[in-house]
């Protein structure tokens, strides 16, 4: 085993809480990436934009991806129970999984996020986005006009 | 109708790339219907990287609409780099709009593209699509491909896949080589070959069900599971066609997996029931055997040969297609010397559509007696046939619990 799968690095939190994590999992991330790379490394790295909760749980994700002993079917098992969360959690996930720059989190979790939306109608989309609709009558009818298909 | 509500919008502010992820993610219809959520929402669909015209756009769910119609209008309101291209619809026929549309996508952008004629005349290719330079993967059902003359090839391209497509000849062996990148090649139902030549440096993957003659793997280092079945049987034109044709596999240094049908192998017998190969398939590891008849003894010589040439096969799977009996093939197998230790190496044999008469039993009896480092055999009975679950078939194979040789990884699936 080489020295750089022993290596560690402390990831802090927006709420000063500290998480160990391998070097091996935690370069998954490019935004953390870049930083080993370029040695810039603080001890910890703060993660401004990310809170206890949802670090906690982009490490667990993070560091099931990095398991080279599980199969593909078996992380897209676990990816479909890590999924099953509170829609605000998986939003929160997602703008970590942005700041990160963690492309494989993002995927799974805009994939979910598009499934929901698929068994939305159109008005529970903007309940659970709390879209405020400032369309008027004339041009709500005028957008549904220009792919009438779509709302047939 | 505005609540007054003090939540923030929790997406409609989030970076164009999360929201084009998301966009395509969606089938294109619920990205479309996302343009009435709200003001700043009517244009959000057009940025999606990816159009996908699927199933969906099936007439029956168009009502009066038609597809043909509305494919123009969107690929006009598109903006922003246009990456994936799919148009895979029932009853969808070769039209001339599809070259408008292809006109209209940005060649230098276009990494995935997909068009599947159902019915109806091949539509043959506009030369646009050859300068999607930027090209990984082309799927093309029911076309006519005939690159330019002087064409160089997609050099990003990784996968194709063809099914049904009109190929020439003269032409095709030049693309694939000048397709230095190809990772996986797939053609199904295309143009029958005397010979197919592969030049294909970077290729780990062939799937092939047609026609040829000959094949022939130039420079295909990296090839590790190989797929090939026949249409027809009019292929098999005499002599040597089955010794070609393990010779050219037997040339592939990465070769693992291992496709063919087990009437391909019968000319093998043609100078008599061969023991061995005069090759050996050295890296070998997963030998999958389709059709296999049961009828035949040259049949069973020749699958029986080639297994005890793949010195470090670990797994053999074998699809039956037995219709006759016929009892010289179980008394060949019984005549078999069972101390054939060229079979050791062997750990797992899946027998599908099993229908337990006497050749399928005594071939499996003697891969049992053979193969001395099994670990599992799985048998899935072949339900027209076999009417108990496979129970009668396990009770012949699995001898009472007082014999040693007790052969208790059978198992019915």
């Amino acid at each position: 085993m080489s020295s750089s799968e022993e290596r560690k690095l402390i990831l802090k939190s927006s709420d000063n809480e500290e998480f160990v994590v391998k070097e091996s999992s935690a370069v998954q991330c490019l935004t953390i990436k870049n930083l080993v790379e370029d040695r810039c490394v603080s001890d910890p790295i703060p993660l401004a934009n990310v809170d206890s909760k949802i670090l906690a749980l982009v490490i667990e994700f993070m560091e099931k991806h990095a398991e080279t002993t599980l199969s593909n079917s078996e992380k897209k098992e676990f990816d479909v129970e890590f999924v099953k969360k509170p829609f605000d959690d998986l939003l929160e996930l997602i703008l970590a999984a942005n700041y990160l720059d963690f492309r494989e989190l993002m995927d799974v979790l805009c994939n979910t996020c598009a499934k929901q939306m698929e068994n939305w109608s159109v008005e529970e989309v903007r309940e659970k986005f709390n879209i405020q609709n400032d369309y008027t009558v004339e041009e709500e009818k005028a957008a549904r006009a220009e792919n009438p298909w779509a709302f047939e | 109708m505005c609540s007054g509500r003090s939540e923030a919008d929790l997406i409609s502010n989030l970076p164009g790339s999360i929201i084009d992820n998301i966009m395509g993610c969606l089938p294109l219809r619920d990205a479309v219907r996302t343009s009435i959520l709200s003001r700043e929402w009517r244009y959000k669909w057009v940025t999606c990287p990816e159009l996908v015209f699927d199933f969906w756009f099936d007439q029956m769910f168009l009502g009066n609409h038609k597809l043909e119609q509305l494919v123009y209008p969107i690929l006009k309101l598109h903006r922003g780099p246009l990456v994936k291209f799919a148009l895979q619809v029932p009853a969808f026929r070769s039209c001339p709009h599809i070259d408008q549309w292809v006109d209209l996508m940005q060649n230098n952008t276009i990494q995935d593209f997909t068009l599947h004629i159902s019915r109806g005349d091949s539509h043959r290719l506009p030369f646009r699509i050859f300068t999607f330079h930027q090209l990984r993967k082309l799927k093309l059902y029911k076309c006519v491909f005939n690159p330019p003359p002087g064409f160089k090839g997609f050099n990003k391209l990784l996968n194709l896949d063809l099914q049904n497509v009109d190929l020439v000849h003269e032409t095709f062996a030049s693309f694939i080589s000048a397709c230095r990148m190809l990772e996986r090649l797939r053609m199904i139902d295309c143009t029958s070959f005397d010979c197919l030549e592969i030049d294909s440096p970077k290729l780990k993957f062939l799937e092939f069900h047609g026609v040829f003659r000959f094949i022939a793997f130039k420079n295909s280092p990296l090839l590790e599971e190989v797929s090939i079945s026949f249409s027809s049987m009019e292929f098999k034109t005499g002599k040597s066609f089955s010794s070609n044709l393990i010779d050219s596999l037997s040339c592939l240094p990465s070769l693992e997996k291992l496709h063919l049908q087990a009437f391909a192998l019968e000319e093998l017998a043609e100078d008599g029931l061969p023991r061995n190969l005069p090759v050996t398939l050295k890296t070998l590891k997963i030998l999958h055997l389709s059709d296999m008849y049961f009828e035949k003894i040259e049949e069973i010589s020749c699958v029986l040969c080639l297994i005890r040439s793949s010195p470090n096969l670990q797994k053999l799977k074998i699809t039956a297609f037995t219709f006759d009996v016929v009892e010289s093939v179980g008394e060949y197998l019984r005549a078999q010397k069972s101390s054939d230790c060229l079979l050791a190496q062997l750990k797992t044999v899946d027998m599908l559509l099993f229908s337990g008469v006497e050749p399928e039993m005594e071939f499996v009896k003697y891969l049992l007696a053979s193969a001395t480092g099994l670990e599992e055999m799985a048998i899935l009975p072949h339900s027209g046939s076999v009417s108990d679950g496979g129970e009668s078939i396990l009770n012949e194979l699995t001898p009472p619990p007082n014999n040693f040789n007790n052969h208790q990884f059978v198992k019915i699936i």
